[in-house]
């Protein structure tokens, strides 16, 4: 073989149908005991004049048809599920997509409530200072406030919601009673970013309207779903807590995971971690929605769920969560 | 608010029996979260978290009358004496803003012997994060922090007796407080004032030009209470926050100043001796009235679900000062006390009876009744969690990102009108990130940047949120779909699948766009939902096994590493095969993913190039795992 057809193998290159056959034609060609090195060690014993011109030639033939491979290996179709499209990679195992973790908490919350028969309930993200606050039985100057930290659109009246609160305002206003409703929503505080704050995260909020709801029906649907998440022998605790938008109010604690109620830097030495707040329904909150408080009752509450899906995902900066840094093994469920 | 338990023990002698924990869990169950419990050789301090509207328990007193109604404990109040007064002086005050001003009581001592402080209340301050100044001055936040009462003392030789309460008006400009700290102050800054120059900040601060010293001989003394909200205004348009201001901005009992007021008149006679030389000037133009509250007596078992007796919320209502007529059965008229500001409701009078009947009595297994209402679960959330398990099942990854971006990452999603605007945020504290986005396509970016940075194989993700836009000042809001893909060939035979498990046959594909050498697609979900009929139901075909944390999502804290190692079989071998037999030597807690690079073919043997991405650890850590499982040394891809 003392010539090369370059046409011949081009076509034959572009004829290859599967990496297999592209492959041994590309080691055929260009591997090392290839052609193309057979070709250049014959013209070794040429006149250096013609050596130089028949270089050229067998190196300009090398390049051609190595970006013809290279071009091949991108046309050619790679089977449905065994091989990846990547023009990288020749073989992967296929890739698991995945849910993000606040989704799967959420996830988890919500299929805990659907089996109790709560609809699903959204709103929207722009409020305005009456849906936030004012109908939440939080007027203007109203120290609550300050905790909240308001993200304005245009002060004072449209902001970003800092609570999911606000689309139970929403959800007071247009449904009728008795409704049961529980959803995850995203609010926004304005916080400077670090490692455990963050000026956008997660709440999960549950509402439920009907004649005679009572504080009994909301701490056994909250310990139900402490154990749901945490397993059978977590340690809960309910005590009085103030919110401008139920009386009455309480929180609910869980035993610290870390010192198990002994008293450590996590908890403060409380012994106990706060998870949540909810409360019977205030009057006041029922009136402006239009729903007579005589006649009806709810509960409410509303946890964080993004400390949840850190603690279950094992993520310690809050950052991580929507910041650009969580990344999924594409081989792992 | 810092109680220290050998203080409190003074005021509720029958404490002694109870151990610290007990009272910091009963405190707990009654409303006053204990966020920190301090313990020194011979004391131990309770970190208390006061509820927004329980302005009463910012001092020792309020502590220990909910302490003294849940144990049935005697307060010990503390021995007050003050010898009669005779001086017929009347100190020159004028109230020009009646309407910020609930009550002041003042007074002046004269002849005094002010002197270093004496331990005991200098150990008190210091145990309350409170600088000792001199004996006065801390007499007065003594009693600041036990009756929650803040008050303040001028030197009468630098005051020049006459206090005016007023507003600004722009009369003055700048004010140096007495830690020297020069303000600017506001047109409506309520203050203390004589004719010429600002004495104090009302209920925030006083100043440096009439401060107490040592030397001070003669003293104005007030205590006095606001409208709250003035003062909450004024401590944050001048960014100045004390111990006083924390309290007065809350609703203060005007009539527990008689009782503190004395008390501190006391122990300033006592401890700096003196005289009063003036009378006691006391402005109270309305007193508290008290409010009628019509209280059902079965309405705390209704609200609790549990069974509390008439006779229990009676008794408990009494113990916390109310008084009560009862009309019927049914209907009793409950007059709660002064410093109980907060109780205006029914509802407030059932929440003080369950709080002291105890939270802990209320059965916690039986949740709500699962009987079946009609779902008003609205379409477009059952159509994102089917795309989200649609696209998931599809092999991608869901990301959630920042809604507020910055603004050179602005775009507009080719599905809004050509009228939309952005939307730009007032106040935001990262002021980087100032504008919401109008595209799901500028998250994609910033997250394809990201995972470029960190080096991820693979990058095929998606995310479902909200994308904001504004026309002509009326704010909008929809749902949006990004999907992002490197491969623009698979991204289109994906989005068809997608289609297909929504039950959308033969959808038109949206535009496809450009993102470095990957596409990616934005689709207005909430239009999609008008599109379908009725929502398939998708099942997420690889649930997350959680097990010991062990999942599939990593917080990267650095790059991955990539390494590649040649292989040499004496015959050919199925790609799948070689890939789980060297996965499987892996620890999965630093072996990303493993890929076939390259298959070569020689006389007498096949040639394998593998890949194996690493993470969470160096290089070096990367090289010893290589070597290890290929036996080869490792090649730096």
């Amino acid at each position: 073989m003392n010539s090369l057809d370059l046409d011949h193998y081009s076509q034959k290159i572009i004829a290859s149908k599967t990496p297999q056959d592209l492959e041994l034609l590309r080691i055929k060609l260009l591997g090392k005991n290839g052609l193309i090195n057979q070709l250049f060690k014959q013209i070794k014993s040429l006149p250096l004049e013609e050596k130089m011109k028949r270089g050229q030639e067998l190196n300009s033939a090398k390049k051609k048809l190595g970006e013809l491979v290279e071009k091949q290996k991108k046309q050619i179709k790679i089977k449905k599920g065994k091989f990846q499209e990547t023009p990288e990679l020749l073989y992967a195992l296929p890739k698991i997509g995945h849910l993000h973790p606040i989704t799967t908490t959420a996830g988890e919350i919500d299929s805990f409530f659907k089996s109790l028969g709560f609809s699903a309930y959204e709103g929207p993200e722009i409020e305005t200072d009456e849906y936030c606050f004012r109908r939440l039985n939080v007027p203007p100057n109203h120290p609550a406030r300050d905790m909240q930290d308001t993200i304005y659109i245009k002060e004072p009246e449209t902001l970003l919601r800092t609570q999911a609160s606000s689309i139970e305002t929403r959800l007071l206003e247009k449904e009728t009673p008795p409704f049961k409703v529980a959803f995850p929503a995203r609010v926004y505080r304005n916080e400077k970013v670090n490692k455990s704050n963050h000026f956008i995260f997660h709440h999960y909020q549950a509402v439920a309207v009907d004649k005679d709801i009572n504080l009994k029906d909301l701490i056994g649907t909250l310990q139900a779903l402490a154990e749901k998440i945490y397993g059978p022998k977590v340690v809960t605790r309910y005590r009085c807590k103030y919110y401008p938008e139920v009386e009455p109010g309480l929180g609910l604690d869980i035993r610290c995971f870390a010192c198990q109620g002994k008293g450590c830097p996590l908890c403060k030495g409380a012994g106990w971690i706060e998870m949540g707040g909810a409360g019977i329904i205030h009057p006041k909150v029922m009136a402006m929605a239009n729903i007579d408080p005589k006649k009806w009752r709810g509960f409410a509450f509303g946890l964080g769920l993004d400390r949840w899906a850190m603690a279950k995902y094992g993520i310690s900066d809050i950052r991580t969560l929507l910041g650009g840094n969580l990344a999924y093994k594409p081989n792992q469920p | 608010m810092k109680i220290i338990y050998s203080e409190l023990k003074k005021l509720l002698p029958g404490l002694l029996d109870k151990k610290p924990e007990q009272l910091t869990n009963d405190l707990a169950l009654i409303g006053h979260f204990v966020d920190g419990v301090e313990k020194t050789n011979s004391e131990t301090i309770i970190s208390l978290e006061i509820r927004q509207n329980r302005g009463d328990c910012l001092g020792y007193w309020g502590i220990a009358k909910e302490l003294a109604v849940l144990y049935d404990l005697k307060l010990k109040e503390p021995k007050v004496s003050i010898p009669s007064i005779t001086s017929p002086i009347i100190l020159p005050i004028i109230i020009k803003s009646p309407s910020q001003i609930t009550r002041v009581m003042a007074v002046k001592i004269s002849a005094l012997k002010n002197r270093p402080t004496p331990d005991w209340l200098k150990n008190f301050l210091a145990q309350h994060d409170i600088r000792s100044i001199n004996t006065l001055v801390d007499l007065t936040n003594y009693i600041m922090i036990l009756w929650g009462m803040p008050n303040h003392a001028f030197d009468a030789q630098k005051s020049t007796d006459q206090l005016i309460w007023e507003t600004n008006q722009d009369r003055f400009k700048t004010f140096t407080t007495l830690d020297g700290t020069k303000i600017q102050l506001k047109k409506t800054t309520l203050q203390i004032s004589n004719s010429k120059q600002v004495l104090s900040i009302a209920g925030i601060i006083g100043g440096r030009n009439s401060g107490v010293e040592l030397e001070t001989k003669e003293a104005i003394v007030e205590m006095a209470t606001y409208n709250p909200e003035r003062v909450r205004r004024d401590s944050q348009q001048l960014k100045i926050t004390t111990e006083a201001s924390a309290r007065l901005e809350k609703q203060l009992d005007p009539n527990l100043i008689h009782q503190a007021f004395k008390h501190l008149i006391h122990l300033i006679l006592k401890y700096c001796q003196g005289e009063v030389t003036s009378k006691i000037y006391d402005y109270y133009p309305k007193p508290a009235k008290p409010v009628a509250i019509e209280f059902n007596p079965q309405k705390p078992t209704l609200f609790s679900g549990v069974k509390i007796e008439p006779e229990f919320s009676q008794r408990t209502l009494r113990k916390l000062g109310c008084q009560i007529n009862s009309k019927s059965k049914s209907s009793w008229q409950v007059i709660p006390p002064s410093q109980r500001a907060d109780l205006e409701l029914e509802e407030d009078l059932i929440e003080e009876v369950i709080r002291f009947f105890g939270y802990q009595k209320i059965p916690t297994d039986q949740p709500i009744s699962a009987k079946i209402l009609p779902d008003i679960t609205p379409k477009i959330i059952h159509l994102t969690e089917a795309a989200q398990n649609a696209l998931a099942n599809l092999g991608y990854d869901e990301i959630r990102s920042w809604p507020l971006i910055k603004k050179s990452h602005f775009i507009k999603a080719d599905f809004l009108p050509q009228e939309a605007q952005a939307i730009y945020t007032q106040n935001n504290v990262n002021s980087h990130y100032p504008v919401l986005r109008a595209s799901i396509l500028s998250s994609l970016k910033s997250q394809y940047r990201q995972y470029l940075k960190l080096k991820i194989p693979q990058k095929q993700f998606f995310e479902i949120g909200k994308i904001f836009w504004k026309i002509n000042n009326n704010y909008r809001e929809c749902w949006s779909l990004g999907i992002f893909d490197q491969s623009a060939q698979n991204l289109s035979k994906k989005i068809k699948r997608f289609y297909d498990k929504l039950n959308l046959v033969n959808h038109k594909i949206p535009p496809v766009q450009k993102i470095g050498r990957a596409r990616a697609v934005e689709i207005n979900l909430e239009q999609l939902a008008k599109e379908i009929a009725k929502i398939p139901k998708v099942v997420l075909s690889n649930p997350p096994q959680l097990i010991n944390k062990a999942t599939a999502a990593k917080e990267l804290t650095s790059q991955i590493i990539s390494l590649d190692a040649n292989l040499v079989f004496p015959y050919r071998r199925e790609p799948k095969e070689i890939i789980s037999e060297y996965q499987a030597k892996f620890s999965p807690d630093i072996l990303w993913q493993l890929v076939l690079l390259d298959v070569y073919q020689e006389k007498n043997s096949y040639k394998y190039t593998l890949r194996a991405f690493y993470y969470h650890c160096s290089l070096k850590e990367a090289k010893k795992n290589h070597q290890r499982v290929f036996k080869t040394k490792s090649k730096k891809a």
